[in-house]
């Protein structure tokens, strides 16, 4: 594995064991994550992206879990870690996670302060007024006064939870951050000054960023490169530049066509709706809501062809 | 202050195909006071969701309210369809004859009309009935929506055996499958037999859309319905909301935050700003030259699907958050946020001492604010 690589993921595949069947959230899906490169996740709700987001703290919610694959980073293989060394090792360490609906995600009970320190103590037995001042430094880089450590979760905005959930990410200065929808539940107004924040900050901890979001609008205005998901594949990936001016793949296509813009007038929509992932259908999942489908397409998956400079689509249109 | 204005007055202003008129409309909610409260004699506060706000909506147009969320824009919506009661003001809404034949009956002449206009403030709740069929509402989550314990042929039915529509079940089935198929959800009859969870976001939500259409309405409310759909399905529901307009020449209020999708699907947008409408207009006018402050701000963040951008910090010009509507501002609302304000000091005193009011700019273009 070269040393430019933050995170080298491979044929990763992660289930859910329900009751009515196993689920295939994510499957055999395999990227790479360049160090100080911004990578976007995205797809429809149900397409795996949020799974695989977990997946790369080896943290998916029971009854999930990582079924195969492996997911490297600096040489250690996190997918098949024990819970005790992921925690020692990888989790806010190494890999930190800015959760989606983080607004939700600060424990009511306690100050801001406390809930910043708490990594800090842990990970690197610092006492508790040092953590909080450790924890006062890295306010004002998220954009918030030092002084809120003495505040609780209710007494801030929702713009303001979600710039304490970054800081809390970065607060270990961690090589990957994965950030899962982080503007979903934020006025536009916010959300831009979240991106902002993000872009900002990305610069200045140098780390790797993984942002998942169901909105390319949002995509094109942070990430480097661009991966589609759907139905637990990944069926398109490359650099932003690439994938927006010559999307390859139907589904991207599609979505891209679905944003409703400023520039021109139109609604577009994808006829049909994503496969039901405990029994998906043999050879592509898009198959079914494709426009340029045939037989092929039916009967075996298409493996990633490589379409461009750096664009890669599973299409049997590319063979 | 000049005289009171009665609803008389405000339907001699109106077109012919003005469907709806909102003038000063108010929707406060008072806050619950603690016994310390009644003993200190404090005052009852309100939170001041919806404070005075003015606009017509025409006969067979889409109108879009956009804004943040607490800014108001659901209590419009709700108190426009009688699921709130308004505080004060009116809100005139156009009613056929047979409708106001029924409103006759069932008040015995007592709900007053003004040129075909009914003040929908007005009317008390035990006589909304008639008036129900006409005003509909779409909700946000089509997943709550629907009561996941009947078939969606049940669901549909019970709106026509409340309002007696269809003398027999098997006509109400005919006008229920109808209804499916204006909204493409086809073949109508297999989608009638299913429960809501067979179906897709899109899908229920097109079912609701189904449902508001069953009654004829003639203004809908569609609360930001399609906040919890599929981005590839979103405009599949988006265009059964522009067919209310174009094949049914139903009036929608389509309250939303995106101002992408507002712009795509609105002939005219209204900004709202803590329970204030702050502009008004056209669509193409409040997108491609929004003239107040916030409406500038807004446009300024939405995020434009190009990656050329990418290594832009936007700018965007806004101070700070949304303060609560309970204690609010003084003057101007948006002035503790604005940046005009900072920039000019003449205007200032004016800004904080003075609410603005909407001031036609140019044709059809309204705003509120000093600068103007």
């Amino acid at each position: 594995m070269s040393s430019d690589l933050a995170l080298d993921v491979r044929d990763l595949r992660v289930y859910y064991y329900t009751y009515a069947g196993v689920v295939k959230a994510v499957e055999g899906v395999s990227f790479q994550l360049r160090k100080g490169e911004t990578l976007g996740l995205a797809g429809e709700s149900g397409c795996g992206k949020s799974t695989l987001g977990f997946s790369l703290m080896n943290l998916v919610p029971p009854p999930g879990r990582i079924a195969g694959g492996s997911i490297f980073l600096d040489g250690m293989d996190i997918a098949k870690m024990s819970e005790e060394e992921l925690r020692r090792k990888i989790r806010w360490k190494k890999v930190s996670m800015v959760f989606q609906g983080a607004m939700n995600a600060l424990t009511p009970v306690y100050k801001i302060g406390d809930q910043l320190a708490e990594p800090l103590m842990v990970h690197k037995g610092l006492e508790k007024n040092e953590a909080i001042e450790e924890a006062k430094k890295i306010l004002p880089k998220v954009g918030l006064d030092p002084e809120i450590v003495n505040r609780y979760p209710h007494e801030l905005s929702g713009g303001m939870k979600q710039r304490v959930m970054i800081a809390m990410a970065l607060v270990l200065r961690p090589e990957v951050v994965i950030a899962d929808e982080p503007t979903t539940a934020l006025d536009v107004i916010v959300q831009a000054q979240i991106l902002n924040l993000l872009k900002s900050l990305k610069k200045e901890f140098n780390i790797s960023l993984i942002l998942i979001s169901h909105d390319l609008s949002i995509m094109a205005e942070v990430v480097e490169r661009l991966a589609i998901m759907y139905a637990g594949k990944m069926v398109e990936i490359g650099s932003s530049d690439e994938l927006f001016a010559d999307p390859k793949h139907p589904y991207t296509q599609g979505l891209l066509k679905s944003i409703p813009k400023l520039t021109e007038k139109g609604l577009h929509y994808i006829p049909g709706t994503p496969p039901d992932l405990r029994n998906p259908p043999q050879g592509c999942r898009f198959a079914d809501r494709c426009p340029f489908v045939f037989d092929k397409c039916r009967r075996e998956e298409p493996p990633m062809f490589k379409v461009g400079k750096t664009q890669y689509a599973a299409c049997w249109l590319y063979e | 202050m000049t005289k009171e204005f009665t609803p008389q007055d405000y339907v001699k202003e109106l077109s012919e195909d003005d469907l709806l008129a909102v003038r000063d409309l108010v929707k406060y909610f008072p806050i619950r006071r603690s016994v310390l409260d009644v003993i200190a004699r404090r005052r009852q506060k309100f939170v001041r969701a919806v404070d005075h706000i003015s606009f017509d909506i025409k006969k067979g147009v889409i109108f879009s309210l956009v804004g943040e969320s607490g800014c108001g824009k659901t209590t419009t919506g709700m108190t426009l369809v009688r699921l709130y009661d308004p505080t004060s003001g009116h809100i005139l809404f156009k009613v056929d004859d047979e409708t106001r034949k029924k409103l006759d009956d069932i008040s015995g002449g007592r709900i007053k009309f003004y040129d075909g206009y009914v003040d929908l403030a007005q009317v008390p709740s035990k006589w909304m009935k008639p008036l129900r069929t006409k005003l509909q509402i779409i909700f946000q989550d089509p997943y709550s929506s629907l009561n996941p314990a009947y078939r969606i042929r049940d669901i549909l039915m019970e709106p026509l055996v409340i309002h007696g529509i269809g003398d027999s079940p098997e006509e109400r089935y005919e006008i229920i499958l109808k209804a499916l198929e204006a909204v493409k959800l086809v073949p109508a009859e297999d989608i009638a037999n299913r429960f809501p969870h067979m179906l897709s976001g899109g899908q229920r939500q097109r079912v609701n859309i189904a449902k508001a259409l069953l009654l004829n309405p003639s203004f809908v409310v569609a609360d930001e319905p399609i906040a919890m759909i599929d981005v590839s399905l979103r405009a599949e529901v988006l265009l059964s909301i522009l067919d209310l307009k174009e094949k049914f020449g139903v009036s929608v209020l389509f309250i939303t935050h995106d101002l992408t999708i507002a712009y795509n699907i609105s002939d005219y947008i209204g900004v709202m700003y803590l329970g204030k409408l702050v502009e008004l207009g056209s669509a193409e006018q409040i997108i491609k030259n929004p003239l107040h402050p916030y409406t500038q701000a807004l446009v300024a963040a939405i995020p434009i699907p190009d990656p050329n951008r990418r290594h832009i910090i936007k700018d965007i010009r806004i101070k700070g958050e949304i303060t609560s509507a309970v204690n609010v501002p003084p003057g101007c609302r948006f002035h503790p946020r604005c940046v005009a304000f900072d920039e000019h000091p003449e205007i200032q005193a004016r800004c904080k001492a003075e609410e603005p009011k909407l001031i036609e700019v140019e044709k059809g273009h309204y705003v509120a604010c000093h600068l103007y």
